[in-house]
């Protein structure tokens, strides 16, 4: 016979995955707005970021009603205690996903040479999110901890960025707002890839106990 | 069952020992209060014999034996006392022993003390000289024997203890043994207790119950894994927590399960937005269908809800693989835009020069050189549509069409001929090596097939370049034409072959075609049940080779 509490982490385990998988499909949907300049897209990335902030309220009240009520110990407590520290950084890569769903749309000219970084960086902050929600779903530590390397990966990207972007401004600063919005977006994706990272890590503490910088 | 032996055991000694030790201590006890009595009157016959010689003096002088010496006169006064002073003691009459005396010249007591440990015998007679003399003797009372054989008789329960667990360890053991040795599968053959044979009979008809109904449930359960692990669709069943129940291979297959997966929520095998939609709906008691791309293939996830009464308990999901039908359609759509696509441009420059001749646009002198262009693109849209239908024709499998024995080598020759004037306006050398090998096949689609090679050698090829044509037979009969052309990027070669596909996206035209030209030599090669390869660099040239089956 399986316990409440066993019947209840199936429980967060669903919908853990299904705010992960909702909030890679608001990131990946804002991206998509943007390189195509679909302006339903970007309606359909901030709708799902508000179904992610919804579902973060459901899970926290899960999570602390888990706590107080069935006293979990050890793996089920670090479970519980990672679920709740990696909501919030799920959540806050619904909002810039969101964000950016926001902006795509005022973003005209695409000739620019920065354009190029943006898709660079897109592409791997996105793949750093798919292998974040993967490692906990698969409870891969390998996985887990190529996503924390990976986030070198997009901060060198982001410095590649800015420095395209002040390159174009040099030949091209005839429209000055376009090019903060673009860097703007750039700043987002690389605090979303921070994002992830720090899902990989509380993933690792949910598994392993221990956490990188809770050691240092 | 050990437990139960060593605690009947137990129960079982210690009563015995408690009741022999009660009635052996009531037995004892009563013989020595009636001992003690007579030898108190020995003593108080012996002690009237000196007190009668004597005086009461001399009794003084015997205060060191056992018995308690009282003299006592008819009014109750003590006269004399062994062990206690007679100023003290107080009057004596009402005293059991001595009333007795009185009235019947002896008399007997028993008192106990006040710590009720020491129980008082009296014992007092009524001498001739008209004084009463009593003797008394203290008796151990029944608690303090008690607590005399306490010990040997705690030594004796440990003793007893001890055996119990032995014994009872035995016995246990001896009682367990024959039941253990039961075989249970052959429960009627078993030499045990006879009180069992009710039981073991029971059992019996019950193995034979269960094996029936394993058979069944076994045949039942064979069946199943048998439909759904041979059928090409993937099949995943959900419980109501969202956790996989079981999948079949194809969906192991299809989505790659792996079964060391810790986590077993339907969520883990995918969490595409379709993939949640179909399970959510379903939960809902939805039916749903959904179309979801995975690693570049397509699948369809129809999902269903298993109800019990009237609750959704579950989620049935079948997995269809429609890569095949989805590319189809996508070649389908591709082959429609494209034929109107190409139908159309001739048909456009068409009408705009007839329409500008029509309005009188157009200066007498230069109507012929329009005229010419309007043939020019009538010729065009006549090879597209001669090319679709020869397609179509293969595509219907070509039941219609002749197969005969035909020499290869005499084929190639005669298209080559047909190309001798295109290859010097292209200033491309034309040249064919071999020899003659017959094949059986058709006459009019290897002529088409080869044209279109050669047609391509020398369309797209440099000038003063060269075409090689090779027949020959080296284990299979094979047509080579190779040349020095511009070649084929690598990452078109495996789509040179598909309908109206060519390298030069830009429909500028610079070099003339349908697109159709190695379509339908894929098309050919499969008629003839033949292989074909191809092997381009880009710049320095390709070779398209055709290889026939024997005979």
């Amino acid at each position: 016979m399986r316990s409440k509490l066993d019947q209840e982490l199936d429980l967060l385990n669903y919908q853990l995955i299904s705010m992960g998988s909702m909030c890679e499909d608001a990131i990946k949907l804002a991206m998509k707005s943007l390189f195509e300049k679909n302006i339903d897209l970007a309606i359909n990335a901030i709708e799902m970021d508000k179904k992610v902030d919804c579902l973060e309220r459901d899970i926290e009240s899960l999570c602390l009603r888990l706590l107080l009520q069935q006293h979990p110990v050890a793996k089920d407590f670090r479970i519980i205690s990672a679920a709740l520290k990696m909501i919030s950084d799920i959540e806050r890569i619904g909002d810039q996903a969101s964000d950016i769903a926001e902006i795509s749309e005022y973003i005209s000219d695409k000739t620019i040479k920065s354009w190029y970084y943006i898709k660079e960086m897109a592409d791997a902050s996105i793949k750093m999110v798919t292998k974040s929600i993967d490692s906990f779903v698969k409870r891969d530590i390998e996985l887990a901890n190529e996503v924390i390397n990976d986030d070198d990966i997009v901060d060198d990207l982001f410095v590649k960025t800015k420095a395209a972007i002040i390159n174009d401004i040099i030949e091209k600063s005839d429209d000055g707002e376009n090019y903060l919005d673009l860097f703007m977006i750039s700043k987002y994706l690389e605090r979303v890839a921070d994002h992830a990272t720090n899902i990989a890590e509380w993933v690792l503490y949910s598994i392993t106990g221990k956490h990188d910088e809770m050691n240092e | 069952m050990k437990k139960k032996i060593f605690r009947s055991y137990i129960i079982l000694s210690a009563i015995i020992i408690l009741l022999s030790i009660v009635s052996l201590i009531f037995i004892l006890y009563n013989k020595l209060s009636s001992q003690l009595i007579v030898s108190l009157k020995n003593d108080a016959i012996y002690l009237e014999n000196i007190i009668e010689n004597n005086q009461i003096d001399s009794l003084k002088q015997l205060n060191n034996i056992e018995d308690r010496i009282t003299i006592i006169k008819t009014d109750g006064t003590v006269l004399f006392d062994s062990q206690a002073h007679i100023t003290d003691m107080e009057n004596h009459l009402e005293r059991e022993e001595i009333k007795q005396a009185i009235e019947k010249g002896e008399g007997q007591a028993h008192r106990y003390s006040s710590t009720l440990s020491v129980k008082t015998i009296y014992y007092a007679k009524l001498l001739p000289n008209g004084i009463i003399l009593r003797v008394s003797r203290n008796l151990q009372s029944v608690w303090s024997i008690l607590l005399n054989i306490l010990r040997p008789i705690i030594i004796l329960f440990i003793v007893i203890i001890a055996f119990s667990i032995i014994l009872s360890n035995d016995i246990s053991k001896k009682i367990v043994s024959p039941i253990n040795k039961i075989d249970l599968n052959n429960p009627e053959n078993n030499n045990t207790y006879e009180e069992l044979s009710p039981l073991l009979i029971k059992i019996a008809k019950q193995n034979e119950r269960v094996k029936e109904q394993m058979e069944v449930l076994s045949r039942k359960q064979y069946e199943f894994e048998l439909l759904t692990e041979n059928m090409s669709e993937g099949f995943i069943l959900v419980d109501k927590k969202y956790e996989v129940l079981s999948y079949n291979k194809s969906a192991e297959k299809l989505f790659g399960i792996s079964k060391n997966n810790e986590n077993n929520n339907i969520l883990a095998i995918n969490r595409s937005q379709e993939f949640r939609k179909s399970v959510d709906d379903s939960f809902n008691g939805k039916h749903n269908s959904q179309k979801i791309e995975l690693n570049n293939k397509f699948y369809q996830i129809v999902s269903n809800p298993v109800y019990n009464n009237t609750e959704v308990i579950g989620v049935v999901l079948i997995i269809l693989d429609i890569t095949e039908k989805e590319e189809r359609e996508l070649l389908r759509q591709e082959f429609t835009s494209n034929v109107s696509h190409e139908l159309k441009t001739p048909l456009t420059s068409i009408y705009g020069i007839s329409d500008m001749i029509s309005n009188g646009l157009v200066k007498q002198e230069d109507i012929a050189g329009f005229i010419n262009n309007i043939k020019e693109e009538t010729t065009r849209m006549i090879t597209l549509i001669d090319d679709i239908i020869k397609l179509s024709k293969l595509d219907e499998g070509g039941k219609n069409i002749e197969r005969t024995d035909v020499d290869l080598y005499e084929i190639a020759n005669n298209v080559m001929i047909r190309f001798q004037n295109k290859a010097k306006s292209n200033e491309v050398n034309l040249s064919l090596e071999g020899k003659s090998v017959i094949i059986n096949g058709s006459k009019s689609i290897l002529e088409e097939m080869v044209a279109n090679l050669i047609d391509n050698a020398i369309k797209y090829n440099h000038p003063n370049g060269y075409v090689k044509i090779l027949v020959d037979e080296i284990d299979n009969p094979f047509l080579s034409v190779a040349d020095t052309g511009i070649g084929i990027p690598d990452d078109c070669k495996e789509r040179v072959f598909e309908r109206f596909f060519r390298v030069e996206k830009s429909r500028s035209k610079t070099v003339e075609g349908t697109g159709l030209g190695l379509s339908i030599v894929k098309h050919g090669v499969i008629f003839h049940n033949a292989k074909v390869y191809l092997e381009s660099k880009v710049n320095i040239g390709t070779m398209v080779k055709i290889v026939f089956k024997k005979g």
